[in-house]
Parts: structure tokens; C-alpha cells; sequence
């Protein structure tokens, strides 16, 4: 291949012109209103990540969705925010523009009132040093520092240089640093004495006016100079040196801030200059999608890595200029970028609809664009593919009409078109002296021999899959890979062809790369992208796309798979299995890749072509691998908010709880999905994209609210944001409550036990003495009653002689008695016998008498005879019968 | 060190003891003899100068401080009169507005009382349309026999000192006007 003349020819720049087309995405918020302007004077962002701005409209913070502002009593309301900064406790201070320092108390801005008064001019910067020390710098009233409740001032009595002061810094050792008009005073404060040490332009320092400090990074202190730029100084050998080689023309500085190799610097006359420290190069935002990027007041490097800059009219923040957008330049121009390449002069060449252009960027950001293959009778011809070979060569692709080879500086063309077999180029790829495309019709290959080039092509018939190739690629083993439409991938090795289709949804491939482990990658058609491990295609389970359809491959050296989509760009880390993505967030939109336009330039920079503009794509640039931070924002307990990191104790009633969280993304914040899990409650992890979960009736109990945050659906690596708290148990359910009652049980039952007792003693006493009354009273009776036994006996043994007696006194009787009946018998048989008989006769001679004739008188004697006869025979009867009846009763 | 009030009326008395001395040797100030302050709009389509030679101004050695004012209404030039007349009723609003000021002091610590060139830093405020902003303005200081000759070159944009300019002007007008500043002055006793 023939030698590019060393001497450089005058190009022909036949259509040369200026741009700034070359910017990341810089996105605009509005704290207020969408055209009401916002001057932004400070920027911080808090240990939990939410970010403050100081503005001439007051304190705004920002959560990545949400601004939330923050009013000030009526003594702060007519003063700016000038200054910004977070103690050690969390808590936000303002340094107004009047000289008074205010601090954010429960949502309020309350004026700092040290007993000393305040300053008088505005407050530059605040700071609290690692002893909690406040100092606080202003602009022309000194520097001031809050020690043990008192107020005090340094200025020039304690050598203060200047009484202007731009800004503060603390130093490895402590020593607080104030930026000056007449240079860097560096004070000491020990043991309540403050010594003031002065840094300028006698120590070296280029220039006095020093309005910005901060770290650098290696032990080296930046310096932010009014017209010497920025400066690094090295503490420990006091060395101040420019940090740009060259002679600094960019004007002065208002602030910078470190991201990684780079410094982004805010400079009012040029813009936002980027310096990338590895390949000492700057380049210059001046201005991006309309908005000026002169008026930084001051800027900001967040968490995440986003550069935050406050304008004088504004907010807009970059992730970085990982991602650059090209704007074609020319209005009205076809903007369709169909194919791109990289020259050794790191010119960009790009082709849309209108021809061949090459776009080169100067030193300072701005951009001249030429028209290639004028006046030839290329001029119109569709360039659909480029590539630039390793002696700098570029080849061009035409649609139709073959292969050109240009000379990048003097534009010498050499067209091939009949060596070829088929003029529809659709990809060149080379290694060394070999070039090779990819045609509708077969395979080309182009070796430089002997000063001429040789041609061999490959078609079906010599064993490629097919003749419709999107794109050649040349490994490090120099095989050679095709990406069919429609049969897979074929290889070419020193073997001959190989042919690999298993494993592939579609056959139909676009785009073959290597890793750097040498392992081939290919992106089939609508389903992704494929490993080829053992001469079948797998998918890889980590590689999560976003899209499946993938426009153009690449791969890295530091072992990425790099995919571009119409959603964006999806990066997958072969060594570390992860994934990170660039999207919406970086300005991609209403732009599509175009099939396979991708190139990459000698510092790996990607080069992608799309349906507008050109899209840069720089890994390099983007160190910081971020992920979203949760953070729990408020606990609210029936609507009121609560402070549950210091009190994690709540009341039995106080279970009914809403808490708000969030994750800080700033760069997509719309973006994120939740897990959360209150462990204790929730049995598993709740996905949502809600920022608030309410928990109600919750039973007594120890909690851990955990939630997590992605961006994608992925959960894997999230971070995780907790939360502890406990609800007590009500009174009567705690533990204390039931060791009282069982206390309270246990002593009752024991004094009813004790008074059981001893009542029961009392009973028994009682008893006792009733017992021994009643066996007194029993013993008495008895001895009564043994006392009436006696008695008794003896009334008895009485009785038994009475009886004795009365047995003897009948006897006697029954004799006496015997004795008289006896008598009574002797009587009676008298009366019967003696008595009767001569009655007997009386009444038989009275009988006779009747019987002789007796005169009257005589008659009447004898009638009064028998009747006296008769009643002494019925008197003698009678005793007789009453002595029978009485022998009978007794005999 | 000590609390900043007891520190402040100790200060004051202190000033008040060695300034009545110090003010009485060195009362001398250079002041404004001739000048000339001219300015460029160089925009689009349009290229607008005016210049003005009423300008005061004086520079005290002793401290390095400096005043320095010029009348608007008395910038000739321009394009046309109906140019001047919208210079200082629509924009500048010089009714409202007479005088530009920029006052304050010089950083680098020079000696002005030496013959000699200094590049010098002047820091101050600069009010233009009733808007105050700090600047600092890099001028040429060369001091011969008691004349101090001063050449600076500068830029104010417009936006900072909240003066508008119609969209339909806009080309015509550029956002930064370049000012250049020249003025002998000579020490004076004032």
C-alpha cells in the first residue's frame, strides 16, 4: 500500500464552515415556572442525596422528580441565597446576600443570630471543618468562624491578604483556605488561636485572584485563578503549575469541579470547557439545545456523577459527555448519517443522502465540516459504507456503483467496481493489508501484493451460506466472519468455510464481533444478541436488552458488548455480567441507530450514525458506574410526620403508618422501580413504582421497613434503604403488665391463702373452744348425769325396798285378807244354813194360818205377818247370794 | 483573637488614630484631566460606536481606590440620531440613569506615586443602569512625572445589567458592548 506524502496538501475545503454541533445532552429544570428564569448562585448536594440550590428566589430542594421550595421569614425575603453548605448533623445553612447565614430548621429558614452580629457583605462560601468549626467567607467583609458560641472575624489584623473573599477549602491537615483577591490565606486555628498564612504570587502562585479551591486528586490542590487559569498546587513542595500545558486563553474561572481524569470548568467568556487530564485535551460547550453555557455561576459533581450547573437564568445538568450528539451543521440537510469512519487524524467521515463529508474538530470545541468527492463523478453517488484501513486510506462503499479507495488529504479517488462481484456494498472490514466487503452478491476480498491490489471473491458457489452478507469482520485469528441474511454466519478460516446457524431464532444476522476473551458475539435479527460457544449460538441471561432489534454491534478492549438500538445504547460487561444502559436521559431521542454505521476511533471512542446526526459514544468518559440510591424520605403516622430515626418506638395506637421513599437517579428518575418488604408484616418484596406504601392497623411488633431501587427490573445489585421501628404493645399486653398481674395473682391468691388460714385458725379456735365448752358442757352432763344415775340407782335401790316392802305389806294384806274371808265364810254359810231355816218355818205355819176362818182383825194381823215373813226371806236371800257371789269371786 | 464587636470598635478607634495623620500627608489623588470612553456594538448587522469625553474620575495612590463616572446623555456618535435618542431613553433610560460609575480598588499592590508601567486589575463595582456588578477590569497604568495615563479595554454584557433588547433588534444589537477607556489624570491636591 502506497505511503500517504508526509507533506500535507491543502485540503480542499470547498465547504468549510464553523460549528458548535458537538455537545452532550444537557438537560433544563425549572425550580419555578418554565419561563420564569432562576438565578442559581449554590449548589449541594446533602449526605442523602437530595439537592439544594441556592437561587435568587430562595432555597429549592430536588429529588429528581419533584422541586420543593422553601420560604424564609421576611428579614431573609429580599436577600439571595449566595452560599450553601450541610453540618455534620444533616442540616442545611444559606449564606445570604446581605452578609446574614440562616439555617434550615423543620422546613423553615431561620436567620443564624451569633450575639456578634452578623457580617455585612454577601456570604461567599460556608464550610464546617472536621472539628464542627463554622467559617464563613465574604465578599469584601472578611472571613468569619463561629467557635464556642462566639462570633469571630479574621481580617487584615490577623493577616488576612484581602478582604474579598471567593471561596473556602480544608486541607488534609485541617487548615481552612480562602481564596482571595490578593491571593490564598491559609489559617490555622489551634487551641482557640488562629494564625493566617498567605500564599501568592511570592510563593509562585500566577496569579492572585483566586476564586476557586478545591481537591485535585494525588495530593494536589486546584486553584481556580482569574487569569492564569486553573492552577494545581502541590502542599507539600508548595509547587503551583498551570494545569492546561498550554497558555490559558479560555479567561477567568467562575468554578470546576473533578470528574475522574476530567475538569469540567465554568468559564463566563468561553463556556463549559471540558479537560481531559489522560489525553490532555480540552474541548468547549459553549452552548447546548438553546442554552448558553456562559453564565455558570457554579457547578457541581454529584453522586451519580451528573455535572450540575447553576446559571445565572437556570439549571441544566449533563451525565457526562459520554455520550456526544453531532448536529449536522447545515440546515436544511439531510441529517441521515448511513455510515461513519474515523481517520488517523481523528476526522470524522460520514455519509447521509447528500454525499461525503468529513467533519474535524479544532482544539477548542468548534468544528469545520468539508464536503468530500466534489467535482468528481462520485460527487452524488450513495455512500453506504465506510472504513478507514491502517495506512489511513479511507474506503468508501457505494450503494450500486462499487468501492472507492480516497487519500484522506489529497482526495486522490480510485474507484473498483468490475473487480468485484457484486457493486451493493454493504460493509468493509480489513486487517493489515487485507480489506474485505460485504456485497449483495458474495464476499470481496482485497489483498494489497507487489503495489497492486488483488482481488478474490466469494460467493455461495465457493461456500459462503449466502450472497446476501450485511457485514464482514475480521477477528484477531484473522479468520474472517460473515453475517448472512438469512443462513446464519459463516467463517473463513485457513480451512475453508464454517458454517453456524444453530442456536439462532432468526437466520437472519447483522453484525459479528469479538470480546476481548476472543469470543464471537452476533446480533441476530429482532432477537438480540448471541454468544457462539462450541459452534452454537447461546443466549447469555445477563445480557438484558432493552431492545431486541439491534442496529450495530461493537465490542471494546476492556471486554464490553456495546449495542445500539432505537431505545438507545445497552452495554454489557463480559467480565463482570452486568449491564448499564444510555437512553432517553442522555439525550437520545427522535434519533435511531442506522444498520451497522458504527466505527470506533483509536481511543475507543464509538462513532454511530443515525437517522440525525452523529452520536459519540465514549466508555472512557464514563468511569462512574452508579446505581440508584433509595432513600426514605418521611415516616408519617396518621398523616403527621414523624422523626422515627430518633424515636423508632411508636404507641400501640400509633399503627397506622405512610412512608414515603424515594431513589435518587437523577439522571432518570422517572425511571426507577421499587421493591419494598416491611419485614416482620410482608411476606415477600412488594414491586412498585409508587414512592409511598401505607401500612395500616399494624399489630404490635419490631419492624424493618426495607425498600430497593433499579432502573431496570432488575434487582440484583440494587441498593437497599432500611428503616427500624417498633410498635409497643398497649399497656395491658406487655410483658411488665403481665408480670404485675401474675404478681398481683400470686399475692392475692397468697393473702387469700394467708387469710384463709388464718381464719381458719380463728375458726379453729374457736371451734376448740367450743369443742372444750361443749366437753365441758358434755362432761358436766355427764357427771350429772351420772350424779342423776346414782341418783336414780338409788331411787331405784329405793324403789326396790319400797317394792320389797310393798311385796311384804300384800303379803300381810293378802293374810290379813285371807283371814277375813274366812270369817266372811263362816258368816255366809251361817246366814245360808242357821239364818233360812226357821225363816222357813214362820212362812209355812203364816201359810196354815190363811187356810182356818179367823174374824177380820185376826185376818189383817196374820197378812202384816207373811209380808215381814217374805222381806226377812229376801234380806236372808240376798246375803246369800251376795256370799256366793263373793265365794265365787274369791274362791 | 477576639469576639468581632470588641474587635470592630477597637479597629474603628485605630483607624480613627492613624488616619487623621496619614490623611494629612497624603492628600494628593490624581484626577481626570482628559478622556475619552468609547463603545462598540459590533452585532450582525449592524456596527454602532459612540464615545464620550465627559468623564471624572480620580485614583488616590495612597489606598490604590478609584472612582471613576461619565455622563451618558453626552455619548455622541452612533448611527443615526433616532439611534442615540433609543440609546438613552429605551435603553439605557438615562432620565432614570444620568451616570455609569465603576469604583473600587486596584488589586495588584503598586506604588502610583513611581514613575512607571503597570498592568493592573481594577476591582470594583460597576453600575450601569441602576444594576451593580462586581468587575474586574484589567487597564495599563503608565505614571510620568506626576500624570497618570490609563488605557483599558473591556467588555459589558448587557444582560447583566438587566438592559433588554427587543427580539427584532437583536441582530442589530449586540449582547457584549466592548468599552474602551482612556484618560490622562494628574495629581492634584484635593
Amino acid at each position: 500500500m502506497k505511503r500517504i506524502p508526509s507533506v500535507l496538501i491543502v485540503l480542499l475545503c470547498l465547504a468549510g464552515f464553523l460549528s458548535n454541533g458537538q455537545t452532550p445532552y444537557f438537560q433544563q429544570y425549572h425550580p419555578l415556572r418554565r419561563n420564569q428564569p432562576v438565578q442559581v448562585n449554590a449548589l449541594l448536594q446533602d449526605t442523602t442525596g437530595f439537592l439544594w440550590f441556592g437561587t435568587d428566589q430562595g432555597l429549592f430542594r430536588f429529588d429528581g422528580s419533584s422541586f420543593r421550595q422553601f420560604h424564609m421569614r421576611d428579614s431573609l425575603q429580599a436577600h439571595q441565597i449566595t452560599a450553601l453548605a450541610e453540618d455534620s448533623l444533616g442540616r442545611i445553612w444559606l449564606g445570604h446576600s446581605n452578609g446574614l447565614v440562616s439555617r434550615l430548621d423543620d422546613g423553615m429558614i431561620v436567620p443564624f443570630e451569633p450575639r456578634e452580629g452578623s457580617a455585612v457583605e454577601a456570604v461567599s462560601d460556608i464550610l464546617f471543618d472536621r472539628r464542627g468549626v463554622m467559617w464563613f467567607s465574604t465578599r469584601n467583609d472578611g472571613l468569619y468562624y463561629y467557635l464556642n458560641d462566639r462570633l469571630y472575624r479574621v481580617d487584615e489584623a490577623e493577616g488576612l491578604p484581602d478582604l474579598f473573599i471567593y471561596d473556602l477549602f480544608e486541607d488534609g491537615d485541617g487548615n481552612i483556605w480562602a481564596g482571595t483577591d490578593r491571593g490564598i490565606a491559609v489559617c490555622s486555628l489551634v487551641d482557640g488561636k488562629l494564625t493566617v498564612r498567605v500564599i501568592d504570587s511570592d510563593d509562585g502562585l500566577p496569579d492572585i485572584i483566586v476564586r476557586k479551591i478545591k481537591q485535585l486528586g494525588d495530593g494536589l490542590i486546584g486553584l481556580a485563578t482569574e487569569d492564569a487559569g486553573l492552577v494545581s498546587y502541590n502542599p507539600q513542595t508548595e509547587e503551583a503549575k498551570a494545569v492546561l500545558g498550554s497558555a490559558w486563553d479560555f479567561g477567568s474561572i467562575n468554578d470546576f469541579v473533578v470528574k475522574e481524569q476530567q475538569l469540567w470548568i465554568a468559564s463566563p467568556r468561553r463556556g463549559l470547557i471540558v479537560y481531559d487530564r489522560d489525553i490532555d485535551r480540552a474541548k468547549v460547550y459553549s452552548q447546548s439545545q438553546g442554552i448558553s453555557l456562559h453564565s455558570i455561576n457554579t457547578l457541581l459533581r454529584d453522586s451519580e456523577g451528573n455535572i450540575w450547573s447553576g446559571l445565572k437564568t437556570g439549571l441544566v445538568r449533563t451525565l457526562g459527555d459520554a455520550i456526544e450528539h453531532f448536529d449536522i451543521p447545515r440546515a436544511g440537510s439531510d441529517n441521515n448519517v448511513l455510515a461513519v469512519a474515523i481517520d488517523h487524524r481523528e476526522r470524522i467521515w460520514y455519509a447521509t443522502g447528500e454525499g461525503l463529508f468529513v467533519w474535524e474538530v479544532g482544539n477548542r470545541g468548534s468544528a469545520a465540516v468539508t464536503r468530500k468527492l466534489q467535482h468528481t463523478r462520485f460527487s452524488n453517488a450513495p455512500v453506504i459504507s465506510l472504513y478507514v484501513d491502517p495506512e489511513g486510506y479511507v474506503w468508501a462503499g457505494l450503494y450500486g456503483d462499487g468501492l472507492l479507495r480516497i487519500h484522506p488529504d489529497n482526495n486522490e479517488v480510485i474507484h473498483f467496481d468490475k473487480e468485484l462481484r457484486n457493486g451493493n456494498i454493504l460493509s468493509i472490514a480489513g486487517r493489515g493489508d487485507t480489506v474485505w466487503v460485504a456485497t449483495l452478491g458474495g464476499s470481496t476480498c482485497i489483498t494489497l501484493e507487489n503495489g497492486k491490489y488483488r482481488f478474490r471473491n466469494f460467493s455461495s458457489a465457493d461456500g459462503l451460506s449466502s450472497d446476501f452478507i450485511y457485514q464482514v469482520f475480521v477477528d484477531s485469528e484473522g479468520r474472517t466472519w460473515f453475517a448472512t441474511d438469512g443462513k446464519g454466519v459463516s467463517m473463513l478460516d485457513a480451512n475453508g468455510f464454517h458454517h453456524y446457524e444453530e442456536g439462532l431464532p432468526s437466520r437472519v444476522v447483522y453484525s459479528v464481533v469479538e470480546d476481548s476473551n476472543h469470543d464471537i458475539w452476533v446480533s441476530s435479527q429482532d432477537h438480540g444478541i448471541f454468544l457462539l460457544r462450541d459452534g452454537q449460538f447461546v443466549k447469555v441471561p445477563e445480557l438484558r436488552l432493552r431492545d431486541n432489534t439491534i442496529q450495530a454491534l461493537s465490542a471494546d478492549a476492556h471486554g464490553n458488548i456495546i449495542a445500539f438500538h432505537n431505545f438507545g445504547i445497552d452495554v454489557y460487561d463480559v467480565n463482570r455480567q452486568q449491564m448499564r444502559y444510555w437512553g432517553e436521559e442522555s439525550g437520545i431521542r427522535d434519533k435511531e441507530p442506522n444498520l451497522n454505521a458504527v466505527s470506533v476511533d483509536r481511543f475507543g471512542q464509538l462513532f454511530a450514525g443515525m437517522t440525525r446526526g452523529i452520536l459519540k459514544f465514549s466508555l472512557s468518559n464514563d468511569r462512574t458506574i452508579a446505581r440508584p440510591q433509595p432513600a426514605i424520605d418521611e415516616v408519617r403516622v396518621y398523616g403527621q410526620h414523624i422523626d422515627l430515626e430518633h424515636m423508632p418506638r411508636l404507641k400501640y395506637n400509633e399503627n397506622n403508618l405512610t412512608i414515603h421513599y424515594l431513589g435518587f437517579w437523577y439522571h432518570s428518575a422517572s425511571n426507577l422501580n421499587y421493591l419494598y418488604k416491611l419485614e416482620n408484616y410482608d411476606l415477600e418484596w412488594i414491586a412498585t413504582r409508587n414512592r409511598e406504601v401505607t401500612y395500616s392497623r399494624l399489630p404490635p411488633g419490631d419492624y424493618t421497613f426495607k425498600v430497593k431501587v433499579s432502573d431496570t427490573d432488575n434487582f440484583a445489585d440494587a441498593r437497599e434503604a432500611t428503616i427500624t421501628f417498633s410498635i409497643q404493645p398497649p399497656f395491658w399486653r406487655t410483658g411488665a403488665f403481665y408480670v404485675v398481674v401474675f404478681a398481683l395473682f400470686v399475692i392475692s391468691a397468697y393473702a387469700i391463702m394467708k387469710y384463709r388460714e388464718r381464719s381458719l385458725l380463728r375458726d379453729k379456735l374457736i371451734l376448740e373452744a367450743k369443742v372444750e365448752e361443749r366437753t365441758r358442757e358434755i362432761q358436766q352432763k355427764t357427771e350429772e348425769i351420772q350424779a342423776q344415775n346414782e341418783e336414780i340407782m338409788a331411787q331405784a335401790e329405793e324403789i326396790q325396798g319400797i317394792n320389797e316392802n310393798l311385796e311384804m305389806l300384800v303379803k300381810q294384806r293378802t293374810e290379813e285378807l285371807e283371814k277375813k274371808n274366812k270369817a266372811l265364810e263362816e258368816y255366809a254359810f251361817i246366814n245360808a244354813h242357821k239364818l233360812r231355816s226357821p225363816v222357813a218355818s214362820i212362812l209355812g205355819l203364816v201359810n196354815l194360818l190363811a187356810k182356818a176362818d179367823q174374824k177380820d182383825d185376826t185376818k189383817a194381823i196374820r197378812e202384816h205377818l207373811k209380808q215381814s215373813a217374805d222381806k226377812l226371806d229376801d234380806v236372808v236371800r240376798s246375803i246369800q247370794k251376795a256370799i256366793e257371789k263373793a265365794d265365787n269371786k274369791y274362791l | 483573637m477576639m469576639p468581632r464587636n470588641t474587635l470592630c470598635s477597637f479597629f474603628s478607634a485605630f483607624l480613627l488614630l492613624v488616619s487623621v495623620p496619614f490623611a494629612l500627608q497624603a492628600q494628593k489623588k490624581y484626577a481626570v484631566t482628559r478622556a475619552n470612553m468609547s463603545f462598540t456594538s459590533n452585532a450582525e448587522l449592524e456596527l454602532i460606536t459612540a464615545a464620550s469625553e465627559k468623564v471624572q474620575g480620580l485614583v488616590d495612590p495612597s489606598t490604590n481606590q478609584f472612582a471613576f463616572s461619565v455622563d451618558l446623555k453626552t455619548f455622541q456618535g452612533f448611527n443615526s440620531a433616532l439611534q442615540r435618542e433609543h440609546f438613552n431613553e429605551k435603553y439605557m433610560e438615562s432620565d432614570k440613569y444620568p451616570r455609569a460609575r465603576f469604583s473600587g480598588k486596584i488589586i495588584e499592590p503598586v506604588d502610583l506615586t513611581v514613575d512607571g508601567t503597570y498592568e493592573v486589575r481594577a476591582k470594583g463595582e460597576l453600575d450601569i443602569h441602576g444594576k451593580k456588578q462586581t468587575r474586574i477590569i484589567k487597564s495599563k497604568v503608565t505614571v510620568h512625572h506626576g500624570t497618570l495615563d490609563l488605557e483599558s479595554r473591556f467588555f459589558v454584557p448587557l444582560a447583566d445589567h438587566n438592559i433588554s433588547i427587543p427580539t427584532i433588534v437583536s441582530q442589530k444589537i449586540a449582547t457584549e458592548i466592548e468599552v474602551e477607556f482612556k484618560a490622562s489624570m494628574s495629581l492634584q491636591s484635593l
